[in-house]
């Protein structure tokens, strides 16, 4: 007992030392001490998935190999990253999205516990894109995360026992909630996924405590809805009342999507919490003339009680399903011989936007893949410069040639990094377009609402996926390796200037920050569309951790890979068909060290 | 117990739509009673449970097939399922395998009353003739005749797609009719000439719409689908219809009396 008391309370005092830390240095994270663990999604509030730690640098990286690997039981897209707190290790499976704790100074790193939690599997069939889990974020003591069926849940992270749990989502109304649940403060913040059901978008803040709903937030609809208040929205392009609604036919909005499954970031100085919406629903854009405010869009709130401060949208009227959820990571780059307090993010649509983070003005936006759906952001007016030849809708009939694809130029489940040594940004990218055929859609609750295929193509090269270091101070690529298949996984980037990912078929990889060298590579055993993050181990040793466990969008497209159900028997996808050759579902955890 | 309530329901419910009703076994006298036996089931100590089956009215017949690839797509099935039902985050329906079982009536029961992992329950929105349709859609979808092998061996990558895809169905010709017309184009799955199915009688649909610009706003209703003027069940889009068959078809509907 006393010892469960105590493990509590160093668990409490380090979150509080990493949130005075974050508040010291809410930028940057670069130069705040660093602890060795990984509390929340993406390692800080700016959502760097930079770690301080050097002991493995790209001098000795050559020599990473496995040191453990854990099975979760699940085959599904093990999308997200665990938690290292405490000396424990936190792991979120997919659906049924049961919680590994791991003792970290025990040989074999034994279990603690597991927690498994009643998820209606109804779930499995409303999730658009295969079970997945975004991972968890701890706070107060408790492991907090989603459940896919529409739950947000909190566990004693010391004990496995259930705190609270909370509806926040309505599987019939075709809403899941694979995200990571985001914590400022006494709030935790969480949405919906169902942008292909035609669900009304929302964030909600909870009490950190009791789990209790404080406020709702609309990501579309009227000002009401979206806690739009008097006097506090200050967009930097679009002003105006009821822009939620207005840029909607008659009551589009109520079914127009807007869903939120991404990642989110914090500015403790501006008070100001980041996160973006999905696609308007459905995809079939002549049902919904009009920008279709605030869809594909990011969005600036105040924590405490949801207020909308700005918003930003960056595909008015989106018709190639360009979801705007990706990470933005907070960050400080100089653009024009200015240091700029930024947002950048790497969105779906192939451009990489840097924002003025506390007005949403748009400084940057190059393309950081192939382009055609525009030739150009127009920054006077934050609008995208179309190509009309690209423009879809059911009356445009099968619209060719489409960059990029709908999984985007980049995924949003693949977050970025960002390394304030380099002073760069790591991601994965797809090199693939689409030709899109529109036609209407009919929305009835609780099933698909969406009116378009979209067939894949290679783009120019014929490789499916890269990886990448890019400045965003010059809009340029400073290096990059070229993938066969479309890169799925998060980045990590270390103070050892090391940088880590993993690729759909299979290998883990760490290469040289400043160069792109790979300096090591290991077969996990299943396709990677999840995010290593790195810790320090009790004995005082740098370790790195990613998850094996091949899905998201790639179990629908690539059912082949499939070898669970006997009644369940596909063709390879057309656009990779060997992709069966190298992977099959898994769900492994993997650890490394040197 | 639920499951007697729901056999007894379905009994009831068919008698009430007249469609076909039948034991497992012919040799089956007046006195003893039916039993069951679906061939994805084993059977504890080899004994069937009393019960009875049902099979498709409709089975083998093309235009109820093409009604129901119709409805599939409109009623957004391809969206889980996949264009062609070759699987998307549903399961594949195309590779002549079932997780619940494949008789008609097993197919029957996963479409109208849905299925726990997600599959809806269809039965409301689409009638039992609807949910038939589909079941003849599904069935009449050609399943591979061998056991599928992926081999990556041999010439390029080329090779790798050894699990057959489904053969596209052979184009039947054209109805001649605009009775066949809305046999073809799934129409009747939900609606009737003088009675509410699951959508309103083409009779009412007429009376409705006359004296308005009739013709031009119900051919507008049939191609972009609606929702709101009959009640809370949508009508779904038909916009692939080709003009000369629409135009037929709202010919007849509005010279109905």
């Amino acid at each position: 007992m006393k010892t469960r008391v105590c493990s509590l309370c160093a668990a409490s005092a380090a979150v509080l030392s990493a949130t005075i830390g974050v508040v010291s240095m809410p930028a940057q994270g670069a130069t705040q001490a660093e602890d060795g663990q990984w509390t929340m999604p993406a390692k800080d509030y700016s959502s760097t998935r930079y770690s301080g730690l050097n002991q493995i640098n790209a001098d000795n990286a050559t020599r990473l190999h496995p040191v453990w690997t854990f099975s979760t039981g699940v085959l599904a897209g093990h999308e997200g990253q665990p938690l290292v707190v405490n000396n424990t290790m936190y792991v979120v499976t997919p659906f049924p999205n049961v919680l590994y704790a791991f003792d970290l100074t025990k040989e074999g790193y034994p279990l603690k516990w597991k927690y498994r939690p009643d998820v209606s599997p109804n779930a499995i069939g409303i999730s658009c894109c295969d079970v997945i889990n975004r991972g968890a974020f701890f706070a107060d003591g408790k492991i907090i995360y989603n459940l896919l069926d529409g739950h947000t849940v909190a566990v004693d992270a010391t004990t496995g026992r259930e705190v609270w749990k909370t509806t926040i989502a309505d599987v019939a109304n075709g809403e899941t909630t694979p995200m990571a649940p985001f914590v400022v403060k006494d709030r935790v913040i969480v949405g919906a996924a169902g942008g292909e059901f035609g669900v009304y978008g929302f964030v909600k803040g909870l009490d950190l405590k009791t789990g209790e709903i404080v406020w709702t937030a609309r990501n579309i609809g009227p000002d009401a809805d979206m806690l739009v208040k008097p006097g506090t929205f200050k967009p930097h392009y679009d002003k105006g009342d009821e822009l939620g609604a207005s840029s909607w036919p008659n009551d589009g909005w109520k079914t127009g999507g807007a869903p939120v499954w991404g990642w989110m970031s914090y500015d403790p100085e501006l008070d100001l919490l980041y996160y973006g919406s999905g696609n308007p629903s459905p995809y079939n854009a002549e049902q919904r003339p009009g920008d279709n405010k605030w869809t594909a869009s990011a969005l600036a709130r105040r924590p405490s009680d949801g207020t909308l401060v700005w918003a930003y949208q960056f595909t008015p009227h989106d018709n190639w399903d360009y979801d705007a959820v990706a990470t933005m990571i907070l960050a400080d780059v100089k653009i024009a011989g200015r240091t700029r307090k930024a947002l950048v993010t790497f969105n779906k649509n192939g451009f990489q936007y840097t924002l003025d983070r506390a007005t949403g003005e748009v400084l940057a936006a190059p393309p950081f893949v192939q382009v055609t759906w525009a030739t150009k952001i127009d920054l006077a007016t934050g609008r995208p410069v179309l190509d009309p030849s690209r423009q879809t809708g059911a009356s445009k009939g099968n619209v060719k040639n489409v960059c990029p694809s709908l999984e985007g130029g980049v995924s949003p489940a693949s977050p970025a990094a960002y390394s304030p040594r380099t002073g760069l940004f790591y991601t994965s990218t797809n090199n693939m377009c689409m030709d899109f055929n529109a036609t209407r859609a009919t929305h009835i609750k609780g099933t698909p609402y969406i009116g378009a295929g979209s067939p894949y193509q290679a783009g120019p090269g014929g490789n499916l996926g890269a990886f990448m270091a890019w400045d965003a101070a010059s809009g340029k690529k400073v290096w990059e390796t070229k993938e066969p298949y479309p890169a799925w996984s998060g980045a990590l980037v270390t103070a050892g200037d090391v940088v880590f990912y993993g690729t759909l078929d299979g290998w883990f990889k760490s290469a040289d920050a400043k160069t792109g060298k790979v300096l090591s590579k290991f077969k996990v055993g299943s396709g990677i569309v999840g995010n290593p993050i790195t810790y320090r181990g009790p004995d005082g040793k740098q370790f790195v951790a990613i998850y094996a466990g091949f899905g998201g969008d790639w179990f629908l497209l690539s059912g082949d890979v499939r070898a669970d159900d006997p009644a369940d028997v596909r063709p390879a996808a057309d656009f990779m068909k060997d992709i069966g050759r190298h992977t099959s579902q898994g769900g492994i955890v993997w650890i490394f060290a040197l | 117990m639920k499951h007697e309530h729901t056999v007894a329901a379905l009994i009831a419910l068919f008698a009430a739509a007249s469609c076909t009703k039948h034991g497992t076994s012919e040799q089956q006298t007046n006195a003893a009673p039916e039993t069951i036996q679906y061939e994805a089931h084993v059977a504890a100590g080899g004994i069937k449970p009393p019960g009875g089956t049902f099979s498709n009215p409709h089975k083998g017949d093309v235009q109820s097939a093409e009604a129901g690839a119709g409805l599939f797509s409109s009623m957004n099935c391809d969206g889980c399922h996949g264009g062609g039902g070759t699987g998307w985050v549903g399961p594949s329906l195309a590779d002549g395998r079932w997780r619940y079982g494949g008789a008609d009536d097993e197919i029957f029961y996963s479409i109208f009353y849905g299925r726990p992992k997600g599959m809806p329950a269809y039965g409301g929105v689409l009638g039992t003739e609807g949910v038939w349709m589909l079941v003849t859609y599904l069935q009449s979808v050609p399943a591979p005749d061998t056991v599928p092998t992926q081999s990556w061996e041999g010439t390029a990558a080329a090779s790798a797609a050894a699990v057959p895809a489904p053969a596209p169905e052979a184009a039947a010709a054209p109805a001649p009719t605009p009775e066949g017309m809305l046999a073809k184009y799934g129409c009747t799955a939900c609606h009737a000439v003088d009675k509410k199915v699951v959508g309103p009688a083409f009779k009412d649909v007429a009376a409705k719409y006359r004296g308005q610009d009739e013709h031009a706003a119900l051919a507008a209703k049939v191609s972009n689908g609606g929702v709101g003027v009959w009640g809370p069940i949508p009508m779904p889009p038909n916009s692939s219809l080709p003009a000369a068959d629409l135009d037929a078809i709202i010919t007849w509907i509005t010279g109905l009396k």
